[in-house]
């Protein structure tokens, strides 16, 4: 079992969202309404997008 | 002693990479990541922060008309667990699994069929398919005819965990199919039918299984006494007898006044 701090998570879903021209804000925001047309992201949210919370989001922007 | 919860997450990502060496070959071992103590994300080792995507490997599939080349399919397994609600079981929250290939090694993984399953999902079916374009190519490279799209059979569950009709409405719903149902409550019905359905599965499975079922309800503290070797029920109709079987359905009905 490897055990992962929060922060290096929240990393990974921002450089993932950059990648797509997306900050973490819009990333959410488009999960919420079903609007996340790249696959890759979309599986990437379902797996490990409830680590993220509104201060990360907040944060980032 | 039912095992913690690392204990279970530790056999399930064992059973996956049991699974993975068997069928496909690769000696793959399932990693398991902890962010919290609530849930444990498994997938294919090893984890890799700096690796694109989710940090979790891709499994490469060698086709014998690759010709040795590196493996252009990929199947994709990643889990979320935790514990049910009585904190005794794992339970799979979400999971991700599918096909994906790789064209060319300066292209990226894109998918061909994902199945995907999120336990509290309420404005899509909890468990549901995503066809994408790419399954001709699949087809197309290793010389083989692309079937019609109707001629490829999903597998979306087997005889006892499948799609219900209360599910296929929602789908039409949701997908803009048909909306004009006969009446405003049109999806309370479609709820209660569902919730009816379930209950019926749960019957019937415990009749297919009884000592499982029997065992299980041992370990929540009810009594259960067998009057006779219990054996599975054919997967007949929906016929409520024989003794034994009766007695297990009576003590999952009376499941409130027997534990504790």
């Amino acid at each position: 079992v490897t055990k992962l701090d929060r922060s290096e998570i929240v990393g990974m879903l921002s450089r993932a969202a950059e990648k797509h021209g997306l900050d973490l804000r819009r990333f959410f925001e488009l999960d919420r309404a079903d609007e996340l047309d790249d696959p890759n992201l979309r599986d990437l949210w379902l797996i490990w997008g409830d680590v993220l919370s509104e201060n990360d989001v907040r944060r980032s922007a | 002693v039912t095992e913690s919860f690392s204990e279970q997450a530790i056999a399930f990502a064992n059973r996956l990479s049991t699974l993975a060496t068997r069928t496909i070959g690769s000696s793959v071992e399932f990693a398991i990541i902890e962010v919290d103590d609530r849930r444990r994300r498994i997938g294919p080792g090893p984890f890799d922060l700096t690796e694109d995507g989710s940090g979790f490997q891709w499994i490469g599939l060698p086709r014998a008309c690759d010709d040795g080349e590196p493996a252009r399919l990929f199947p994709k397994v990643e889990f979320e667990v935790g514990m049910d609600p009585e904190d005794q079981h794992l339970a799979v929250r979400l999971s991700t699994f599918g096909l994906w290939v790789r064209p060319g090694p300066k292209r990226g993984h894109r998918p061909v069929v994902r199945v995907k399953y999120d336990r509290d999902a309420t404005a899509k079916p909890a468990s549901h398919v995503h066809l994408h374009a790419e399954l001709a190519w699949v087809y197309g490279t290793a010389g083989e005819s692309l079937p019609r799209l109707h001629e490829i059979h999903f597998p979306v569950g087997g005889k006892r965990f499948r799609p219900t009709v209360e599910e296929f409405l929602l789908f039409l719903h949701r997908g803009r199919l048909f909306r004009d149902w006969v009446t405003t409550n049109w999806r309370a019905a479609v709820d209660t039918s569902l919730g009816e359905w379930e209950e019926r599965q749960a019957r019937s499975t415990v009749r297919r299984f009884p000592d499982a079922a029997t065992d299980q309800l041992r370990s929540m503290g009810c009594r259960v006494q067998s009057p006779a070797p219990m054996s599975p029920l054919s997967d007949g109709g929906e016929t409520d007898d024989i003794g034994s079987i009766a007695l297990v359905l009576h003590a999952l009905d009376q499941r409130a006044v027997a534990v504790g």
